[in-house]
């Protein structure tokens, strides 16, 4: 019989039931969801990597046969392949990293159409993403040059490869251009003979814990190995990880606090569901039904609404949001079979939702089964302290009007209630403002990296190859403002090296330094090096510090003072003038140029192997903020939704525990209009209290999500246009009082003698 | 004294703050299997905590509260939840039955407890009420609630039906109807005890006790009570 109690009460109590179960569903999908999308990217590189065995060491220099079979020696190398890598144009003068190979059993290829790779066919085997941005297919021929050589070749296949998740023609792109740049595998005999040198040697270590000794050996007894760098240094596997140790802070945040403030909500209501039942229960007791019986029955309430909603957040966090967030990576990082996975922690967390609820109900269950049945039947009234009411009969609140001094009362006698819609309103407003303000914040950076840092039209990326003469024809031709990059290694105190650069600068103004509050820093000093905040924050370093590095391919150690530090919103590195490099004695090799001169219609240049136009850049970083807009117009969306249900919830709430006193307002004579005033009133005041206190938290949410969760070699900040408090301000309190004036229509519909009734 | 219940020098001591009050003071009582009581008394007497301790829904502070050759005032709660399940019947001034189940299924939730013979349906018909049986509870008038609330209590054959004001919120005729049966359960042997401010319900009471300021000012037999159709308010 207490079943069907139990299913009609529900019935009867349907809005807040449906409230407590789309909480429920929308905190647990919304946590599950990214953690499958979290979990998916971290097990399909996992299976990629493993499955298709990317290499453990990348080893820069020119190599022959002979180094190739010295390095196979090394005690734990399993494999080593070598690698021409070439940067070649197309026919329509796009880009292609051409690379020409002997074998493929290092970082094989993921064939997704077409043959595998065969040494001795002829034909090239091309990027996926490249072949489908410019419908290239499999039997199609492209033409494919390089320092005058042009070579005919047939696509024999599309693929991915293991370290080529993420390519961007050089470092000033943010976001890969496929439809200009692309990667590209051919046979090296597909080369004339004077071509077939080798620029790389990838190499398969026996296990991860020998990488490092192996790396030591190879520098040690290779002499043509320059600069060896493991595969989690590439800039393909950091751009992947990166995006994994971003998600998994999102995870922490985004998630932790819609999961947080929907369990505050279904708290508070699981709670109420059951004390309004205080005087059936005392019935129960008095009928004879035992504590147990009473507690089981209630419990029933929250554990199957809980775990039925739980289960339904899995599976639609898994299949709405895990699928959505994993696809629109699958459309930046270039890796196969790419789907969402359900993690252990999700499940987890559903079983912990339904344990919450649960527990809530048979706490508050058992505290009301303490008293004994006489006290149970009795209504209880909420306890308030005195000198808390006696305020609102002073001061100020004698000139308020009797619905402010109503409400104001309400609340202090609900105070749990009220403090719940409050914290469940502050929280959907910091998550808008929040979402909003990332939006703005790139926005801003985008700004500062392309047109304070960067103060020119063009960079000219120079080939390795160009001599002294050739750099000075190109500075007669597009002025004399350049740049070069230098690969290091950093020696900390213990002696451990880790890989940085160095960017030493001759660009007289086309790249400039800014300072913490984003402002240029005139005329740098060239007496030691300039760090950026980041990087002596992550070390810290301070002024005057020295720090110990070395080009890779050079053994000479050099300790330079730090003289400044400089804000670089997307490279973590060391930045020094020409001038201070040639004082230690190296020679100045500029690899880039920067030039204003108009070079729209230029497709080459000379000894130039990729003209980049600064609109060209920045539309790139506008392609990576639509994929980041996607993901946080489904933040938005679900904290709009979790926040209208919450302001909802609570209004079910306020308003059932309220009706008994409308009815008596009615009758009293008191207008529908009047009382609904006195409803709706309170409401506003949450969600404006809410917003006072959700803006700044929003703020300080973004701005330590800038700070701790984006890739290490990100600096950002938060920076919210005043628009994005405003419209978080106003959206909050439209959502609400909008949800307001749907349930005042309810008070129309009291019915003033069965509400009395129903009290007694 | 050897009634079927024996109350004696019974206490029940509130304590509020620093401040005690006594609602039963020293009780002593006796009421005689099958009887009808009528316990009459001023607001804040100590009516309703006397029925509470009778009906095991409180417990004394002091003193022994004898039901046949049981002192429950010794019960422990699982003892206490026993005692309501198997041996009382109460009935409310507000009715209490479950606004979510049918009159019938109210009726038959007094199965969940206790092992009962009585088929709910004839227990309905006994209070004129088995046209109504698959309504629920709103949609009955006044006095059908109160009638539910007795086919409730009398469903398990209690030994002791306590009732709380039961005609406090009917009209006069229909409270007649509710007398009545309860009545008629006090005929069939059942012991009925009823709290009231209604002196006049008094009139059709085997034995009348009258109690101010938590003590029995009064306790007296009825030799010649009235018949049920004869009262009036």
């Amino acid at each position: 019989m207490l079943k069907r109690k139990m299913f009609r009460d529900i019935k009867n109590n349907f809005s807040q039931f449906v409230t407590i179960f789309l909480m429920v569903m929308i905190g647990v999908m919304a946590y599950s969801g990214i953690e499958a999308y979290m979990t998916g990217m971290t097990k399909t590189a996992d299976k990629f990597y493993s499955e298709n065995n990317l290499q453990d060491l990348n080893a820069m220099g020119m190599f022959s046969h002979e180094d190739l079979e010295e390095v196979k020696k090394i005690n734990h190398v399993k494999n080593a392949e070598l690698k021409l890598s070439i940067t070649a144009l197309t026919d329509e003068d796009k880009t292609l990293l051409l690379n020409c190979i002997e074998t493929n059993k290092i970082s094989k290829f993921y064939v997704l159409d077409g043959e595998k790779f065969d040494g001795d066919k002829s034909g090239v085997w091309l990027d996926n993403f490249y072949a489908g941005e410019n419908e290239i297919k499999v039997g199609d021929t492209i033409l494919v040059k390089y320092e005058g050589m042009e070579l005919k070749e047939k696509v024999r296949g599309l693929i991915n490869v293991p370290d080529h998740l993420y390519d961007v023609r050089d470092e000033s792109e943010l976001y890969p251009d496929r439809k200009e740049f692309g990667f590209a595998y051919m046979s090296v005999n597909e080369l004339d003979e004077g071509y077939r040198i080798f620029n790389s040697m990838m190499v398969d270590v026996d296990s991860k814990d020998n990488v490092d000794s192996v790396k030591n050996d190879i520098e040690d007894n290779i002499e043509n190995a320059k600069a060896i760098v493991k595969a989690e240094d590439t800039s393909s596997y950091v751009a992947y990880q990166g995006e994994i140790d971003e998600g998994k802070t999102y995870v922490g945040v985004f998630s932790g606090i819609f999961l947080f403030i929907a369990m505050l909500s279904v708290v508070t209501t699981m709670t109420r569901v059951v004390k309004k039942q205080r005087t059936q229960i005392g019935t129960l007791k008095a009928l004879g039904f035992g504590n147990g019986k009473i507690l089981f029955h209630y419990i029933g309430y929250g554990i199957w609404i809980s775990i039925f909603a739980a289960v339904t957040g899995l599976i639609l966090g898994y299949f709405f949001i895990g699928n959505v967030f994993m696809n629109l990576q699958m459309e930046f990082f270039e890796i196969p079979n790419g789907r969402p996975e359900m993690a252990v922690k999700s499940y987890v967390v559903a079983v912990a939702v339904v344990l919450v609820v649960t527990l809530i109900t048979y706490i508050t269950g058992r505290s009301i089964l303490k008293e004994n049945p006489a006290e149970t039947l009795r209504t209880k009234i909420p306890s308030v302290k005195g000198n808390v009411i006696n305020i609102t009969r002073k001061g100020l609140f004698k000139k308020m009007s009797f619905e402010s001094v109503w409400n104001i009362r309400d609340m202090l006698r609900n105070k749990v209630r009220t403090f719940m819609g409050l914290a469940g309103v502050v929280g959907c407003c910091m998550l808008i403002v929040c979402a909003l303000g990332m939006l703005d914040s790139m926005n801003f950076f985008v700004r500062l990296q392309f047109e304070t840092i960067y103060n020119f039209d063009y960079k000219l990326n120079l080939k390795e190859d160009i001599t002294s003469d050739e750099v000075k024809g190109l500075e007669d031709k597009y002025g004399n403002h350049t740049s070069q990059s230098i690969g290091i290694e950093i020696k900390n105190n213990d002696g451990i090296r880790e890989a940085n650069n160095i960017l030493v600068t001759d660009a007289k103004g086309y790249i400039r330094f800014v300072d913490r509050k984003n402002e240029v820093i005139k005329d740098p000093k060239d007496d030691g090096v300039f760090v950026t905040f980041k990087l002596a924050e992550t070390k810290g370093y301070e002024l005057g510090d020295t720090i110990t590095w070395h080009i890779y391919g050079d053994k000479n150690y050099y300790t330079s003072k730090i003289i400044g530090f400089n804000k670089d919103p997307q490279n973590q590195n060391v930045t020094m003038t020409r001038k201070y490099l040639e004082s230690l004695g190296l020679e100045y090799k500029p690899d880039a140029l920067y030039t204003n001169t108009d070079l729209s219609e230029t497709k080459e240049i000379e000894k130039v192997e990729v003209i980049q136009d600064i609109d060209n850049l920045k539309e790139g970083m506008e392609g990576m903020l639509s994929m980041m807009k996607t993901m946080l117009v489904m933040i938005i969306g679900i904290a709009v939704l979790l926040g209208g249900i919450i302001i909802y919830n609570l209004g079910i709430l306020s308003y059932t525990e309220k009706q008994y006193q409308f009815s008596t307002l009615k009758v009293l004579g008191f207008k529908d209009s009047k009382i609904k005033k006195i409803f709706i009133k309170q409401n506003n005041w949450i969600a404006i209290i809410s917003v006072i206190i959700g803006m700044p938290l929003g703020f300080y949410l973004t701005d330590w999500l800038f700070k701790t969760a984006i890739e290490e070699h990100y600096d950002f900040g938060a920076f919210i246009e005043t628009r994005t408090f405003v419209i978080s301000a106003l959206g909050t309190i439209f959502v609400s009082y909008l949800v307001s004036k749907f349930l005042a229509r309810k008070i129309r519909n009291i019915d003033m003698v069965t509400s009395l009734k129903g009290n007694e | 004294m050897n009634g079927f219940i024996e109350l004696k020098n019974v206490k029940k001591t509130y304590v509020v703050g620093e401040q005690q009050f006594n609602a039963l003071d020293g009780v002593d009582l006796s009421i005689d299997k099958g009887e009808f009581v009528v316990v009459l008394g001023p607001s804040g007497a100590g009516k309703s905590t006397l029925l509470n301790l009778l009906g095991g829904m409180d417990k004394a502070t002091s003193g022994s509260i004898m039901i046949g050759d049981k002192d429950i005032a010794k019960y422990n709660d699982k003892q206490l939840t026993d005692y309501r399940a198997d041996d009382v019947g109460f009935i409310f001034q507000f009715y209490n039955i479950m606004p979510t189940l049918t009159v019938e299924e109210n009726v038959n939730l007094i199965k969940d407890v206790t092992d009962t013979t009585k088929d709910a349906k004839e227990v309905l018909d006994s209070v004129g009420l088995l046209k109504h049986a698959n309504k629920f509870p709103q949609e009955l008038s006044g006095g059908e609630q109160q009638r539910v609330s007795i086919a409730r209590a009398i469903m398990k054959s209690p030994k002791l039906l306590l009732c709380d004001e039961p005609t406090g919120a009917l009209d006069s005729d229909t409270g007649v109807g509710v007398l009545k049966l309860l009545k008629k359960q006090s005929s069939a042997g059942e012991t009925v005890i009823i709290v009231t401010h209604n002196a006049l319900i008094a009139e059709i009471a085997d034995r009348v006790i009258k109690i101010k300021n938590g003590k029995v000012v009064s306790n007296e037999t009825n030799d010649n009570p009235k018949n049920v159709d004869e009262v009036k308010w």
